[in-house]
């Protein structure tokens, strides 16, 4: 499952820290759900990797902030980390994370399997032609 | 009425199976209790006082005759012979057990229904005017862009855990029978000055804890930019709603903080990065959508009417053809409402013989067609007038023929205290005694038009808050009492009721809501002012002296 191979950076710096520290290129960060969009959509460009965390399941911010990150054109790793369970996981791969990172007590074998079990998306239209929110 | 594309069965088809492998782990225990609740919450699935409840999509109310007898036959099989109308236009069922709503799921499938979204903080099954496409009052059909917003919001992967459930009405007429003003997102069909079709898009309008008027944040939205627009709106939603407390965690919350202004500008600058994307609507799907919601083959007006039927002596047949029948857009036909408000069971509820046999009445005399209302009622939308006293015959013969439609006794109720596990009072029992005490029908004529909406806890899913009388159930130190708010309103100019005073006891709500009437029957100038338009003129005083005042009246 290529959503777990991505491997993990030798290093992430929380977005706050990073920005202070002059928003070095090519290291991975790490953003709250809270993250102020505005201040991140033009800095996060040159990261190699955004971790977005999830607090909790039910805070659905990360989701937006994939698919902005994805809109702006960062082509880097997008992980989810946190509250991140297997039946999430399609929704996220399908507004733009390439990688998660699963809460203890997964079943991380089960993840092929459930990231395609609803193979038709609609879009604009349901003529089939696939996914609108495109990953990567 | 839209028939389902390959894709669309595969969608279906394949989210059952996802349900039902979920379903499977959370009995044997590999998935928790709160991470299940969240997934079975977007199949509908609750967990209630007694057992859990499906709550079945009626996508903005239109049913066939097939899916009307495959809801009684899920009804028969899996539930106690009944089902339940809500508020929102589906279907409910309080008796099914969790191990076997996969094999529900999966029969609703095989008739292109779901229950995708009716519960859970996501976008919820659209609503609209139950008329569509039949009133006389259309502006246009609001079916096709409903049926083009479910396709979109079904499944939407970023908009699956936004703070709090978000409801979306459609109404294409001037009168609004969808009662978009009380809803997350309300849409109205309207021309511009060019005489182009767009949307005056509500936002921030809802009942519950905090009743607000949606607030119109554009005027004019063409059509083709529908999705994106939409998709703005609920994007800046899900960044910005507050998720630290549920109950100010409503796109109307969000609103008052930021201002309307401030809002839209917001969403404006996020839909100018997608209003000519992949979002755009092209002119052949919108055409391929209309498609399903032609004309169905009317016969010729000489044909379809017959003079003599209208004229049948029959007083209960009058009766009905003044109340319950209402003038259709085209010529010969009529549209029948068909009130589910029997009095010896709670307001919505329908048997399944009933729902057999209105899909064969509807087969017969409708086109096969059955929509179901806000109002918890249903409605064949295409019968000829020639043959409207054979299916008040029929009707008659299912006991669905009761000529209170529009009246007080065609209330809205939530299932209160004795189904739901959110509920603070009962309110069936009201709804009980409010039916035995008010059974003169021609009293009820009398009183013209009214609106009685009886909610059993804050949630508002009785509506009260735009009821021309509404009573909300709280307990109070161990006892189940009633507030009421007067001159609440649903229609296109919708107002929220105000408290009328100190709370009622249960055995006071029927003698109270007698002297209400009584007063509004000794101040209204005539039958055409309604309960809320004497609210209107002259405030809550009179009603309040009437109740609570040393002069106390009796009931009626």
């Amino acid at each position: 499952m290529d959503l777990l191979k991505k491997p993990l950076p030798n290093q992430v710096t929380d977005f706050t820290d990073w920005l202070a520290a002059g928003a070095p290129a090519g290291e991975a960060i790490k953003v709250n759900s809270d993250v102020d969009m505005g201040t991140l959509l033009p800095a996060a460009l040159v990261c190699s990797e955004v971790q977005v965390d999830f607090p909790m399941f039910a805070d659905g911010r990360g989701f937006s902030i994939a698919r902005l990150l994805r809109r702006e054109g960062f082509t880097g790793v997008i992980r989810a980390v946190g509250d991140v369970a297997v039946d999430r996981v399609s929704y996220m791969q399908r507004v733009g994370f390439d990688a998660v990172e699963l809460k203890e007590g997964e079943q991380a074998d089960l993840l092929p399997q459930l990231v395609n079990r609803i193979q038709v998306h609609y879009q604009n239209s349901s003529d089939g032609s696939g996914p609108v929110y495109k990953a990567g | 009425m839209y028939a389902y594309s390959a894709v669309d069965q595969q969608l279906v088809d394949q989210r059952v199976e996802q349900f039902r492998d979920q379903t499977q782990r959370f009995l044997k225990g590999e998935i928790a209790d709160d991470e299940f609740r969240v997934l079975r919450l977007m199949n509908g699935v609750y967990i209630q006082r007694h057992a859990p409840m499906l709550r079945v999509a009626v996508p903005y109310g239109q049913m066939t005759s097939g899916q009307l007898r495959a809801l009684a036959q899920i009804s028969r099989t899996y539930d106690k012979g009944y089902g339940h109308f809500t508020t929102r236009q589906n279907i409910q069922y309080n008796w099914p057990e969790l191990e076997r709503i996969p094999d529900i799921l999966a029969d609703l499938a095989k008739v292109q229904m779901h229950a995708i979204q009716t519960s859970g903080s996501c976008i919820r099954s659209i609503t609209s005017d139950p008329l569509a496409g039949v009133s006389v009052d259309e502006i246009a059909d609001s079916r096709p862009w409903c049926e083009i917003i479910r396709q979109w919001s079904s499944l939407h992967p970023e908009f699956a855990y936004l703070p709090r459930k978000f409801k979306i009405a459609v109404t294409g007429a001037k009168a609004d029978r969808a009662a978009v003003q009380v809803h997350d997102i309300g849409l109205r069909l309207v021309h511009n000055d060019e005489g182009e079709l767009g949307f005056e898009v509500l936002v921030g309008g809802g009942l519950g804890r905090t009743p607000i008027i949606g607030q119109v944040v554009r005027k004019f939205l063409p059509t083709q930019h529908l999705l994106s627009y939409l998709e703005a709106i609920l994007r800046i939603y899900n960044l910005h709603g507050r998720r630290d407390n549920k109950y100010k965690a409503r796109i109307k919350i969000l609103l008052k903080a930021m201002g309307v202004e401030a809002f839209a500008e917001q969403v404006e600058a996020e839909w100018q990065h997608i209003k000519d994307g992949e979002l755009l609507l092209p002119a052949a799907e919108i055409e391929r959508v209309s498609q399903h919601f032609g004309k169905p083959d009317y016969l010729p007006a000489s044909e379809a009417s017959n003079d003599k039927i209208v004229a049948v002596v029959d007083a209960d047949y009058q009766r009905w053809l003044k109340h319950n029948v209402l003038p259709h857009q085209q010529p010969g036909y009529r549209i029948v409402m068909v009130p589910l408000k029997n009095p010896l069971t709670p307001p919505g509820d329908i048997s399944h013989q009933q729902m057999d046999g209105l899909a064969d009445l509807a087969d017969k005399y409708s086109f096969g067609n059955i929509r179901s209302t806000h109002d918890q009622n249903l409605v064949l939308a295409y019968v000829a007038e020639k043959d409207l006293y054979t299916l008040w015959q029929g009707l008659t013969d299912l006991s669905l023929a009761r000529a209170n439609h529009g009246t007080l006794t065609d209330m809205i109720n939530c299932p209160g205290l004795d189904y739901c596990s959110l509920a603070n009072a009962e309110t069936l029992v009201l709804s009980k005694r409010i039916n035995e005490t008010f059974d003169d029908l021609d009293y009820l004529y009398d009183l013209g038009p009214i609106e009685l909406k009886i909610s059993g806890c804050m949630n508002a899913c009785g509506h009260h808050h735009i009821g021309h009388i509404g009573i909300l159930g709280v307990e109070k130190g161990g006892k189940q009492v009633y507030q009421f708010t007067l001159g609440g309103h649903d229609s296109e100019q919708a107002s929220l009721g105000k408290t009328l005073g100190r709370s009622i006891p249960q055995d006071d709500v029927v003698a109270t809501i007698g002297t209400l009437l009584n007063t509004y029957l000794s101040l209204r100038h005539d039958i055409s002012e309604c309960f809320a338009d004497v609210v209107k003129r002259l405030g809550l005083q009179p009603f309040k002296e009437a109740v609570y005042g040393p002069a106390k009246k009796t009931a009626a």
